[in-house]
């Protein structure tokens, strides 16, 4: 593992083959040149005056300050004993060792960035370095005017797909970085092979919301914006846990239940996931909280509703672009969704997600998410208050 | 001596089709993801107090009209195939040969994918985004038929059509792969659970115009019954013994047309059973006169979807299988049952 | 009212297909009650004409009368009454039984269900015992062999009960004595029950035994009828057949091989077995003439053994005792 500082580790170099086959093979040889997560253990020279920074609530990074660089270690969200990706960040070539761990050098402040998702543009444009964009994918979905006006006058390239990314634009506007959203087992595939560093940001595999808000200080590091960062999460941090532990002390802690019914599969956030902390926080009872699991449960209509038929409070996020779902066509729906007491006491809370950008900036303000929620169950909490995201279901 | 009434297998597979339905469709009450002890699924059924509502709702909204999707679809997919596998003199036609599930695919991808179900507003009209998806693959699938049909009266031999329909389906499931390239990953999620299939959205208020539906298509093939029967000697044959071919192609066109419409339309494409349903009945009871094969497909498709839906709760934690996962098992060994034994068939 | 039913005609009839019309203005009429073989080279279009006059396909240009009546202004219902076919294509679906297949002869004649009654299972069992198919009945189409496949088809036919039955070279996939079997059957057919049969095939040996009419067709000459004897003595026959070396030699009634530059063999009248001596001749290479002088090879009777003969070949003389002994000395003196 003693490799030059300036080697790009080639991990997913091999190109995503869907047979079974191909992928035993692919994660044989994964396994083979991993590298391990104590890659700069103790006694190492480089640790000598390094500072690590504090991150609270995201466990998917580490970053801790070195002189002359700063190391930036992103843990394989679906192996938590694996490195997915480590950067080292310097401003000066010259101060940075000559021996250090396999890892990605990247020189910062990063001017030139190329991303995939309006998460990340969102995320940029907090730190105000939007105007760094020179490509996006999928800009159909991006809401941001000033991407879309760049698109339009060709200052800003479109790659595709993001799946499937058109690398032809990728190279011509020289990128520093490229922010990708791994999935798991998801390779980018010619794109690690352009020599254009991947950033890996994911964010999304967090599973509190303040977890996934604090990796805008993980992307603040490649801008040299840490500072900022800190101050702004802060501020996120402080304004959450005091609308959280105001609605703890709320009299009442109402149930609730969340999502649809799909086909013939229901799937429901598991306890430990995302949503579920949202609700808990919210001082809501998730009728789910005993599960585990971090992911969504695939249930059946019956045992949603053997469930939370009787729940108080039942949250839908929907993507309609025509027009808002409402309690008359929920029931021309699905008749059986009037049986709940949620429906029947129009305590149905719900985000349309392609008029709110609740998965662009949501993510990045949990405080106004939580205070959306809060605002809708307990109002009296937050007089005055308008919620951003959700509302509560029309008739 | 030849017996001239049908074998004594196909009275004994009757009346084990016949015990078997009534005990599947009380087995789909009885046994849910959610554990309802059985004498209260019986205080339900017989109008008692004293259940709590909630498993009174689930009995009676949920699991009633379920088990009659299950058992309606089953059999109207088996009838759909058997049509097609009499109609193509082959062994490995089955509903979805004709592009006609493809072409409710496309109709219900292009209003999932590119208006997240509801195009109310566009058409100003209001309809519910369930009742848009079902009218969307009525009319994609009917859209297909009619192609098909038109088609049916112009080219002179049966595997023209097949090869039209197969084009079709690829025409469509490259026009859905683009759709996807551009939709939301939440409208791409709802698709991919329509097209698991589904016997669970067919609501009680529903119900009578599914099942009304589906008898209509269910005579229709009954009526077909004689020339379906000279149409296993060959086209040639068939209009020597005075079928009118092209007339009874567009019925039996029609026909398969309305069933498996009316089913990709309320439960998604639902795979397999139209394909092996046919060779199951037949294997089991040696028939091939449409005659005994019909009533014995009709249950044989009931019963199977019936099973196959109560497969689906395996996982037993509350979860339940795609019902598109549960029905290639039963079909795959089916088919690979025809491949080695081809002579047979 | 018998005779003018089963009458079928054709008048200025083109056939073929839109792209490609293979014949034009043919006159033709199937003589009632009698065999009639429809003999022609491959692609001659006897299965398109056969087609035509069942109305499987529709005539380019003209009209096909059925008892007097043109086949456009009739349902398929009322021909298949009135004519049987059967087809090359035997591939059957669905596991279907030998007794299904013959049941389905009576198609036209059952009600909208095909409930057969007492009458159809009676002519189909006939059908089948007159087939020899009875002990197959329940065994499945795919089972059988070829012939026993078109055995079943033409039960079908039997029991269809139509005085008119076209069936298209139904001799195709048999050995010869069941060839001259289902021959001898058709004839049977004909002349008992009246039946109008008129058959595609390729035995030309076989049409000249047994048919009563023969039509012969040909992309270059058209249609040519009539009975076996006015056509062979006529010469149409042989003019009809004559490819490169091969003959039709009206005297022995059967197909040779011309070979003007073979060594030629005299066999004498008296020799015994002459006509397989003679076989034996030919076999060999050699052809026959009718007059010793100047013949290659001579075959005379022994006066001494009555058994054997002489033979003189080249002014060798050999004696030859037994139609062993003469096949061996074929071997050892037949042109190379």
């Amino acid at each position: 593992m003693n490799e030059s500082p300036h080697t790009v580790s080639h991990r997913h170099i091999w190109p995503g083959f869907l047979t079974l086959l191909a992928g035993l093979w692919l994660s044989l040889l994964c396994t083979g040149c991993r590298m391990p997560q104590n890659g700069t253990g103790a006694g190492s020279p480089y640790d000598r005056d390094s500072i690590r920074s504090e991150i609270q609530y995201a466990s998917g990074f580490t970053m801790v300050r070195h002189e002359g660089y700063t190391c930036l270690t992103v843990r394989d969200p679906w192996d938590t004993l694996h490195t997915l990706a480590r950067y080292y960040l310097y401003r000066d070539k010259n101060l940075l060792p000559g021996h250090l761990p396999a890892g990605i050098p990247v020189q910062i402040p990063v001017t030139r960035t190329a991303c995939l998702f309006g998460t990340d543009v969102c995320m940029l444009q907090t730190l105000d370095v939007a105007g760094t964009i020179v490509a996006v994918a999928e800009p159909e979905f991006i809401s941001d005017s000033l991407i879309q006006e760049g698109i339009r006058l060709k200052q800003i390239a479109s790659l595709g797909q993001a799946a499937d990314m058109n690398l032809e634009p990728l190279l011509m506007s020289h990128p520093d970085i490229l922010i990708v959203s791994p999935f798991e087992g998801s390779d980018y595939g010619a794109a690690e092979q352009t020599g254009i560093p991947l950033v890996q940001c994911v964010n999304y595999m967090e599973n509190t919301p303040l977890g996934r808000a604090e990796w805008i200080k993980f992307l603040a590091a490649f801008y040299d914006l840490s500072d900022k960062a800190d101050t702004l999460f802060r501020g996120i941090a402080k304004r959450y846990q005091q609308i959280s532990e105001a609605a703890a002390a709320a009299t009442s802690r109402p149930t609730v239940f969340s999502e649809m019914k799909y086909g013939q599969t229901w799937s429901v956030p598991g306890g430990s996931s995302y949503m579920g902390r949202f609700f808990r926080d919210a001082g809501l009872d998730y009728l789910w909280r005993e599960d585990r699991s971090t992911g969504s449960l695939m249930l059946s209509f019956e045992t949603v509703y053997n469930k939370a038929g009787e729940g108080d409070f039942w949250v839908i996020k929907y993507h309609m672009d025509g027009d808002e779902l409402t309690y008359s066509q929920l029931a021309r729906d699905y008749l059986p969704y009037t049986y709940f007491k949620a429906y029947r006491e129009r305590h149905i809370i719900v985000c349309n997600t392609a008029r709110r950008p609740y998965y662009e900036r949501g993510l990045l303000q949990p405080d106004i998410v939580l205070a959306d929620l809060v605002k809708l169950v307990h109002p009296e909490l937050l007089p005055g208050y308008e919620p951003v995201y959700f509302q509560m279901m029309e008739e | 001596m030849t017996q001239t009434a049908p074998d004594k297998t196909f009275y004994r597979m009757l009346l084990l089709l016949i015990l078997l339905l009534p005990a599947l469709l009380l087995g789909n009450l009885f046994i849910g993801a959610v554990r309802i002890p059985a004498a209260d699924v019986f205080d339900i059924i017989l109008g008692r107090d004293g259940v709590p509502e909630v498993w009174r709702n689930i009995v009676l909204s949920y699991r009633v009209p379920q088990a009659v999707t299950a058992a309606v679809s089953g059999a109207a997919l088996a009838v759909a195939g058997l049509l097609m596998q009499t109609l193509f003199r082959n062994a490995l036609a089955d509903p979805s040969i004709l592009g006609i599930s493809s072409g409710a695919s496309l109709s219900v991808a292009i209003v999932m994918l590119c208006f997240g179900g509801s195009v109310g507003q566009i058409l100003s009209i209001s309809v519910s985004r369930s009742m848009f998806v079902i009218l969307a693959a009525f009319i994609g699938s009917m859209a297909v038929m009619a192609v098909v049909i038109w088609f049916s009266s112009r080219v002179r031999n049966n595997v023209m059509l097949l090869i039209i329909g197969i084009m079709i389906g690829y025409l469509s499931s490259s026009v859905i792969y683009v759709l996807n390239f551009y939709a939301s990953s939440d409208n791409i999620r709802h698709f991919v659970f329509w097209s698991m299939g589904n016997y669970t959205s067919v609501v009680a208020e529903r119900l009578p115009f599914f099942c009304i539906t589906i008898a209509l298509g269910l005579l229709g093939a009954t009526l077909l019954i004689k020339p379906l029967n000279a149409l296993l000697l060959g086209e040639n044959y068939a209009v020597n013994l005075g079928v009118r071919l092209k007339r009874v192609r567009i019925a039996i066109l029609a026909v398969t047309g309305l069933l498996t419409a009316t089913v990709t339309a309320f439960c998604g494409p639902i795979a397999f059973i139209g394909l092996a349903v046919p060779h199951i009945a037949r294997l089991l009871s040696r028939c091939s006169n449409h005659r005994q094969l019909m009533p014995l497909v009709i249950l044989t498709g009931a019963v199977i979807s019936l099973g196959c839906n109560l497969c689906t709760l395996i996982p037993s934690n509350g979860s339940i299988l795609p019902i598109n996962t549960i029905t290639p098992i039963v079909g795959a060994p089916v088919v690979l049952y025809i491949i080695l034994h081809r002579q047979h068939i | 009212m018998e005779e003018r039913k089963n009458t079928l005609s054709g008048h200025g009839l083109s056939i073929g297909y839109a792209d490609k019309v293979l014949h034009r203005d043919l006159n033709l009429e199937l003589q009632p009650a009698m065999l009639t073989c429809l003999l022609g080279p491959n692609g001659a279009g006897k299965s398109t004409l056969m087609r035509t006059l069942s109305r499987l396909q529709e005539p380019l240009a003209g009209e096909v009368r059925l008892g007097g009546r043109p086949m456009q202004n009739m349902s398929h219902g009322e021909i298949s009454r009135m004519i049987a076919v059967v087809m090359t294509d035997n591939d059957l679906f669905g596991g279907v039984t030998v007794y299904d297949v013959i049941m389905m002869g009576r198609h036209p004649h059952t009600d909208f269900w095909g409930t057969p009654r007492e009458k159809d299972r009676m002519l189909v069992e006939q059908a089948m015992d007159a087939m020899s198919l009875t002990p197959f009945a329940r065994r499945p189409m795919a089972s059988l062999s070829d012939g026993e496949r078109q055995k079943a088809m033409i039960a079908k036919a039997i029991a269809q009960e139509c005085p008119i039955i076209l069936l298209d070279e139904p001799t195709a996939f048999l050995d010869l004595p069941s060839r001259i079997a289902m021959m001898m059957m058709l004839r049977r057919l004909s002349m008992q029950q009246h039946k109008t049969i008129l058959l595609s095939t390729h035995d030309t040996d076989l049409a000249l035994q047994y048919a009563d009419r023969i039509w012969l067709l040909s992309q270059t000459a058209g249609l040519v009828t009539g009975s076996p004897e006015q056509l062979v003595l006529s010469g149409e026959f042989g003019r009809f057949f004559a490819t490169g070396d091969i003959r039709f030699d009206a005297t022995q009634g059967q197909f040779t091989v011309i070979r003007d530059k073979a060594p030629t063999a005299f066999v004498a009248m008296e020799i015994p077995n002459r006509l397989w001596i003679c076989h034996m001749a030919v076999r060999n290479g050699f052809r026959i003439v009718s007059e010793p002088e100047n013949a290659a090879l001579r075959l005379t009777p022994d006066a001494h053994d009555p058994d054997g003969c002489q033979v003189i070949f080249r002014d060798r003389t050999f004696d030859v005792a037994s139609l062993e002994d003469l096949s061996q000395l074929f071997e050892t003196i037949r042109p190379q």
